[in-house]
Protein backbone atom coordinates (compact mmCIF):
# COMPACT_ATOMS: atom_id res chain seq x y z
CA UNK A 1 0.00 0.00 0.00
CA UNK A 2 2.98 2.34 1.24
CA UNK A 3 4.67 1.84 -2.30
CA UNK A 4 1.48 2.29 -4.47
CA UNK A 5 1.02 6.11 -2.63
CA UNK A 6 4.43 6.66 -3.00
CA UNK A 7 4.23 5.51 -7.05
CA UNK A 8 1.01 7.83 -6.93
CA UNK A 9 2.83 10.54 -5.37
CA UNK A 10 5.82 10.63 -7.80
CA UNK A 11 2.80 10.75 -10.58
CA UNK A 12 1.75 14.43 -9.53
CA UNK A 13 4.91 15.55 -11.66
CA UNK A 14 3.28 15.06 -14.43
CA UNK A 15 1.80 18.50 -13.00
CA UNK A 16 2.82 21.22 -15.19
CA UNK A 17 2.17 24.98 -15.94
CA UNK A 18 0.64 26.76 -19.09
CA UNK A 19 3.98 26.78 -21.84
CA UNK A 20 2.37 30.20 -22.87
CA UNK A 21 2.16 31.50 -19.55
CA UNK A 22 5.49 30.21 -18.49
CA UNK A 23 7.44 32.24 -21.70
CA UNK A 24 4.98 35.11 -21.08
CA UNK A 25 6.04 35.55 -17.26
CA UNK A 26 9.73 35.39 -18.17
CA UNK A 27 9.28 38.13 -20.50
CA UNK A 28 7.86 40.15 -17.97
CA UNK A 29 10.46 39.39 -15.56
CA UNK A 30 13.54 40.34 -17.23
CA UNK A 31 11.81 43.26 -18.83
CA UNK A 32 10.46 45.00 -15.57
CA UNK A 33 13.92 44.66 -13.92
CA UNK A 34 15.43 46.81 -16.90
CA UNK A 35 12.58 49.17 -16.38
CA UNK A 36 13.96 49.78 -12.96
CA UNK A 37 16.85 50.12 -13.32
CA UNK A 38 16.64 52.43 -16.67
CA UNK A 39 14.51 55.11 -14.61
CA UNK A 40 16.66 54.76 -11.20
CA UNK A 41 19.40 55.42 -13.56
CA UNK A 42 17.35 58.31 -15.30
CA UNK A 43 16.13 59.55 -12.06
CA UNK A 44 19.76 59.70 -10.54
CA UNK A 45 20.95 61.39 -13.88
CA UNK A 46 18.02 63.85 -12.91
CA UNK A 47 19.37 64.54 -9.59
CA UNK A 48 23.06 64.65 -10.66
CA UNK A 49 21.72 67.87 -13.34
CA UNK A 50 19.81 69.33 -10.82
CA UNK A 51 22.58 69.04 -8.28
CA UNK A 52 22.79 72.96 -7.91
CA UNK A 53 19.28 73.27 -7.44
CA UNK A 54 19.25 70.31 -4.46
CA UNK A 55 21.98 71.79 -2.89
CA UNK A 56 21.29 75.22 -3.04
CA UNK A 57 17.90 74.56 -1.63
CA UNK A 58 19.46 72.40 1.22
CA UNK A 59 21.88 75.19 1.94
CA UNK A 60 18.84 77.66 1.73
CA UNK A 61 16.53 75.84 4.56
CA UNK A 62 19.47 75.72 6.93
CA UNK A 63 20.64 79.24 6.47
CA UNK A 64 16.85 80.24 6.85
CA UNK A 65 16.43 78.35 9.78
CA UNK A 66 19.19 79.72 11.03
CA UNK A 67 17.77 83.49 10.33
CA UNK A 68 14.60 82.09 11.78
CA UNK A 69 16.24 81.19 14.96
CA UNK A 70 18.28 83.71 15.88
CA UNK A 71 15.42 86.22 15.05
CA UNK A 72 13.23 84.24 17.19
CA UNK A 73 15.81 84.36 19.74
CA UNK A 74 14.77 88.06 20.20
CA UNK A 75 11.08 88.11 20.28
CA UNK A 76 8.89 88.44 22.73
CA UNK A 77 5.73 86.03 23.97
CA UNK A 78 5.79 82.97 22.64
CA UNK A 79 9.41 82.80 21.33
CA UNK A 80 10.55 79.81 23.43
CA UNK A 81 8.27 77.55 21.48
CA UNK A 82 9.16 79.11 18.50
CA UNK A 83 12.55 78.48 18.44
CA UNK A 84 12.14 74.90 19.76
CA UNK A 85 10.13 74.32 16.88
CA UNK A 86 12.56 76.10 14.38
CA UNK A 87 15.35 73.74 15.96
CA UNK A 88 13.23 70.31 15.79
CA UNK A 89 12.50 71.17 12.22
CA UNK A 90 15.70 71.99 11.23
CA UNK A 91 17.32 68.69 12.84
CA UNK A 92 14.08 66.48 11.19
CA UNK A 93 14.94 68.12 7.61
CA UNK A 94 18.70 67.04 8.31
CA UNK A 95 17.56 63.09 9.29
CA UNK A 96 15.37 63.62 6.19
CA UNK A 97 17.88 64.17 3.87
CA UNK A 98 20.08 61.94 5.14
CA UNK A 99 17.52 58.79 4.60
CA UNK A 100 17.22 60.39 1.16
CA UNK A 101 20.38 59.97 0.30
CA UNK A 102 20.80 56.15 1.25
CA UNK A 103 17.82 55.19 -0.63
CA UNK A 104 18.77 56.64 -3.60
CA UNK A 105 21.65 53.83 -4.01
CA UNK A 106 18.66 51.57 -4.18
CA UNK A 107 16.45 50.41 -6.92
CA UNK A 108 13.20 52.83 -7.40
CA UNK A 109 9.46 51.92 -8.26
CA UNK A 110 8.76 53.21 -12.11
CA UNK A 111 5.45 54.89 -10.73
CA UNK A 112 7.21 56.66 -7.87
CA UNK A 113 9.77 58.78 -10.04
CA UNK A 114 7.65 60.99 -11.62
CA UNK A 115 5.81 61.79 -8.56
CA UNK A 116 9.37 62.59 -6.50
CA UNK A 117 10.10 64.77 -9.40
CA UNK A 118 7.16 66.73 -9.03
CA UNK A 119 7.44 66.71 -5.43
CA UNK A 120 11.12 68.13 -5.55
CA UNK A 121 10.10 71.02 -7.46
CA UNK A 122 7.43 71.94 -5.08
CA UNK A 123 9.86 72.18 -2.34
CA UNK A 124 12.01 73.91 -4.46
CA UNK A 125 9.13 76.23 -4.90
CA UNK A 126 8.31 76.78 -1.16
CA UNK A 127 12.15 77.75 -0.38
CA UNK A 128 12.19 79.70 -3.06
CA UNK A 129 8.85 81.62 -1.69
CA UNK A 130 10.58 81.46 1.68
CA UNK A 131 14.03 82.99 1.16
CA UNK A 132 12.37 85.80 -1.22
CA UNK A 133 9.96 86.88 2.46
CA UNK A 134 11.73 89.47 4.91
CA UNK A 135 12.90 87.84 7.90
CA UNK A 136 13.36 90.92 9.83
CA UNK A 137 9.61 91.41 9.83
CA UNK A 138 8.40 89.41 12.81
CA UNK A 139 4.94 89.19 11.11
CA UNK A 140 6.74 87.31 8.47
CA UNK A 141 8.44 84.79 10.59
CA UNK A 142 5.79 82.89 11.23
CA UNK A 143 4.97 82.21 6.98
CA UNK A 144 8.66 81.57 6.67
CA UNK A 145 8.93 78.87 9.51
CA UNK A 146 5.39 77.34 7.84
CA UNK A 147 7.10 76.91 4.19
CA UNK A 148 10.08 75.50 5.69
CA UNK A 149 7.72 72.84 7.62
CA UNK A 150 5.81 72.51 4.08
CA UNK A 151 9.82 71.51 2.76
CA UNK A 152 10.36 69.64 5.30
CA UNK A 153 6.91 67.39 5.38
CA UNK A 154 7.81 67.47 1.19
CA UNK A 155 11.06 65.63 1.74
CA UNK A 156 9.31 63.07 4.40
CA UNK A 157 6.71 62.56 1.56
CA UNK A 158 9.82 61.60 -0.80
CA UNK A 159 12.16 59.54 1.31
CA UNK A 160 8.88 57.38 2.47
CA UNK A 161 8.64 56.90 -1.23
CA UNK A 162 11.98 55.72 -1.54
CA UNK A 163 11.82 53.35 1.51
CA UNK A 164 8.67 51.13 -0.16
CA UNK B 1 25.33 21.06 -3.91
CA UNK B 2 25.61 23.01 -6.91
CA UNK B 3 26.47 21.06 -10.05
CA UNK B 4 29.51 23.00 -12.15
CA UNK B 5 26.58 24.28 -14.93
CA UNK B 6 24.17 26.14 -12.34
CA UNK B 7 26.91 27.56 -10.60
CA UNK B 8 28.50 29.27 -13.82
CA UNK B 9 24.84 30.10 -15.14
CA UNK B 10 24.00 31.83 -10.91
CA UNK B 11 27.62 33.89 -11.67
CA UNK B 12 26.50 35.11 -14.94
CA UNK B 13 23.18 35.98 -13.58
CA UNK B 14 24.34 37.42 -10.80
CA UNK B 15 26.35 39.82 -13.15
CA UNK B 16 23.00 40.95 -14.67
CA UNK B 17 23.05 38.33 -17.61
CA UNK B 18 19.57 37.65 -18.81
CA UNK B 19 20.02 34.39 -20.73
CA UNK B 20 21.49 32.95 -17.70
CA UNK B 21 18.82 33.54 -15.51
CA UNK B 22 15.99 32.12 -18.19
CA UNK B 23 18.43 29.08 -18.32
CA UNK B 24 17.70 28.92 -14.47
CA UNK B 25 14.24 29.55 -15.03
CA UNK B 26 13.71 26.84 -17.42
CA UNK B 27 15.11 24.43 -14.74
CA UNK B 28 13.35 25.03 -11.75
CA UNK B 29 10.24 26.80 -12.84
CA UNK B 30 7.98 23.55 -12.95
CA UNK B 31 9.39 22.37 -9.99
CA UNK B 32 8.26 26.15 -8.11
CA UNK B 33 5.04 26.03 -9.99
CA UNK B 34 4.09 22.41 -8.78
CA UNK B 35 5.13 23.00 -5.13
CA UNK B 36 2.94 25.97 -5.18
CA UNK B 37 0.00 24.61 -7.06
CA UNK B 38 0.33 21.52 -4.45
CA UNK B 39 -0.02 23.95 -1.70
CA UNK B 40 -2.47 26.72 -2.31
CA UNK B 41 -4.93 24.24 -5.00
CA UNK B 42 -5.38 26.92 -7.60
CA UNK B 43 -3.78 26.98 -10.95
CA UNK B 44 -3.87 30.58 -11.49
CA UNK B 45 -3.05 31.81 -8.08
CA UNK B 46 -0.24 29.22 -8.19
CA UNK B 47 1.17 30.81 -11.79
CA UNK B 48 0.81 34.54 -9.82
CA UNK B 49 3.05 33.54 -7.09
CA UNK B 50 5.42 31.46 -9.19
CA UNK B 51 5.77 34.32 -11.30
CA UNK B 52 6.31 36.42 -7.62
CA UNK B 53 8.92 34.01 -6.83
CA UNK B 54 11.16 34.64 -9.99
CA UNK B 55 10.51 38.50 -9.92
CA UNK B 56 11.96 38.26 -6.62
CA UNK B 57 14.22 36.13 -7.46
CA UNK B 58 15.85 38.02 -10.18
CA UNK B 59 15.36 41.34 -8.49
CA UNK B 60 17.47 39.94 -5.79
CA UNK B 61 19.68 37.35 -7.18
CA UNK B 62 22.71 40.34 -6.63
CA UNK B 63 22.07 39.18 -2.96
CA UNK B 64 22.63 35.65 -3.79
CA UNK B 65 26.07 34.27 -2.31
CA UNK B 66 27.41 30.82 -2.56
CA UNK B 67 27.85 29.96 1.12
CA UNK B 68 27.03 26.30 1.46
CA UNK B 69 23.44 27.62 0.44
CA UNK B 70 22.26 25.82 -3.22
CA UNK B 71 20.50 27.99 -5.41
CA UNK B 72 17.87 25.40 -5.33
CA UNK B 73 17.20 26.34 -1.62
CA UNK B 74 17.47 29.71 -2.39
CA UNK B 75 14.66 29.63 -4.75
CA UNK B 76 12.55 27.07 -2.72
CA UNK B 77 12.95 29.24 0.27
CA UNK B 78 11.41 32.44 -1.76
CA UNK B 79 8.67 30.39 -2.79
CA UNK B 80 7.95 29.26 0.79
CA UNK B 81 8.10 32.67 1.62
CA UNK B 82 5.47 33.90 -0.95
CA UNK B 83 2.99 31.44 0.36
CA UNK B 84 3.32 32.46 4.00
CA UNK B 85 2.69 35.95 2.70
CA UNK B 86 -0.52 34.55 0.84
CA UNK B 87 -1.83 32.56 3.01
CA UNK B 88 -1.61 35.75 5.71
CA UNK B 89 -3.36 38.29 3.09
CA UNK B 90 -6.14 35.15 2.21
CA UNK B 91 -9.11 34.91 4.94
CA UNK B 92 -9.24 31.33 4.14
CA UNK B 93 -7.32 28.40 3.49
CA UNK B 94 -7.31 26.84 -0.06
CA UNK B 95 -10.62 25.46 -1.04
CA UNK B 96 -10.26 21.87 -1.65
CA UNK B 97 -12.73 21.65 -4.33
CA UNK B 98 -10.98 24.29 -5.99
CA UNK B 99 -8.49 21.66 -7.06
CA UNK B 100 -8.56 21.45 -10.84
CA UNK B 101 -7.42 17.99 -12.58
CA UNK B 102 -3.97 19.43 -14.55
CA UNK B 103 -2.80 16.45 -15.70
CA UNK B 104 -3.20 16.19 -19.53
CA UNK B 105 -3.35 12.49 -19.75
CA UNK B 106 -4.73 12.50 -23.25
CA UNK B 107 -8.30 10.55 -24.32
CA UNK B 108 -7.21 7.34 -22.98
CA UNK B 109 -6.08 8.08 -19.35
CA UNK B 110 -7.46 6.25 -16.95
CA UNK B 111 -10.61 8.25 -15.09
CA UNK B 112 -9.98 6.18 -12.18
CA UNK B 113 -6.59 7.61 -12.57
CA UNK B 114 -7.62 10.64 -12.83
CA UNK B 115 -9.83 10.29 -9.99
CA UNK B 116 -7.15 9.04 -7.19
CA UNK B 117 -4.99 11.94 -7.99
CA UNK B 118 -7.18 14.74 -7.48
CA UNK B 119 -8.16 12.16 -3.83
CA UNK B 120 -4.23 12.62 -3.64
CA UNK B 121 -4.16 16.21 -4.07
CA UNK B 122 -7.03 16.66 -2.06
CA UNK B 123 -5.02 15.00 0.84
CA UNK B 124 -2.07 16.64 0.85
CA UNK B 125 -4.20 19.88 1.35
CA UNK B 126 -5.27 18.11 5.00
CA UNK B 127 -1.91 18.05 6.49
CA UNK B 128 0.23 21.08 8.26
CA UNK B 129 2.51 23.09 6.06
CA UNK B 130 5.30 21.78 6.88
CA UNK B 131 4.02 18.05 6.48
CA UNK B 132 2.93 19.14 2.62
CA UNK B 133 6.53 20.52 1.97
CA UNK B 134 7.95 17.05 2.94
CA UNK B 135 5.57 15.62 0.77
CA UNK B 136 5.98 17.52 -2.21
CA UNK B 137 9.74 17.96 -1.29
CA UNK B 138 10.69 14.03 -0.88
CA UNK B 139 8.21 12.37 -2.95
CA UNK B 140 6.99 14.39 -5.96
CA UNK B 141 9.88 16.21 -6.38
CA UNK B 142 12.33 13.47 -4.98
CA UNK B 143 15.36 15.49 -3.58
CA UNK B 144 17.48 13.49 -1.15
CA UNK B 145 17.16 14.09 2.48
CA UNK B 146 19.99 16.74 2.46
CA UNK B 147 18.89 18.86 0.06
CA UNK B 148 15.36 18.97 1.32
CA UNK B 149 16.48 19.24 5.08
CA UNK B 150 18.32 22.16 3.55
CA UNK B 151 15.36 23.80 1.97
CA UNK B 152 13.57 23.17 5.21
CA UNK B 153 16.02 24.08 7.66
CA UNK B 154 16.12 21.13 9.36
CA UNK B 155 18.37 18.54 10.58
CA UNK B 156 17.92 15.79 8.38
CA UNK B 157 17.45 12.98 11.64
CA UNK B 158 14.45 15.43 12.07
CA UNK B 159 13.32 15.43 8.49
CA UNK B 160 13.22 11.69 8.95
CA UNK B 161 11.33 11.34 11.23
CA UNK B 162 8.77 14.01 9.91
CA UNK B 163 8.29 12.49 6.57
CA UNK B 164 7.76 8.92 8.54
CA UNK B 165 4.70 10.88 10.05
CA UNK B 166 3.80 12.96 7.09
CA UNK B 167 3.45 9.37 4.96
CA UNK B 168 1.46 7.77 7.90
CA UNK B 169 -1.22 11.04 8.04
CA UNK B 170 -1.53 11.12 4.39
CA UNK B 171 -1.96 7.13 4.62
CA UNK B 172 -4.66 7.54 7.11
CA UNK B 173 -6.39 10.52 5.38
CA UNK B 174 -6.76 8.03 1.79
CA UNK B 175 -8.11 5.47 3.81
CA UNK B 176 -10.56 7.08 5.89
CA UNK B 177 -11.67 8.61 2.59
CA UNK B 178 -11.24 4.72 0.61
CA UNK B 179 -13.52 3.54 3.54
CA UNK B 180 -16.35 5.72 3.06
Amino acid sequence: MKNNLLNNLKSLQAIEPNRDYSQKSLNLILAEKQIIEKHSFVFTEWLQMHKVLVTSGVSGVLTLVLIVFIALSYLPGNKNSMVAEANDINNSIQIRLDEIQYHLNRPILVSAISEMQNDLNKAAEELSIAKDLNADDPQKLEEILSRIKNTRDILEKINFQLGK
Amino acid sequence: MIDGEEKKLVLNAINGEASAFGSLYDRYQSKIYRFIYLKVGHREEAEDLCHQVFLSAWQNIANYKFKGFSFSAWIYSIARNKIIDYYRTKKNHQNVDDFQIIIDGGPNTDLDDKIKKENLKKAIAKLSQIEQDIIILRFVEDLNLKEAAEILKISEILLRVRQHRAIKKLGKILNIKDEK
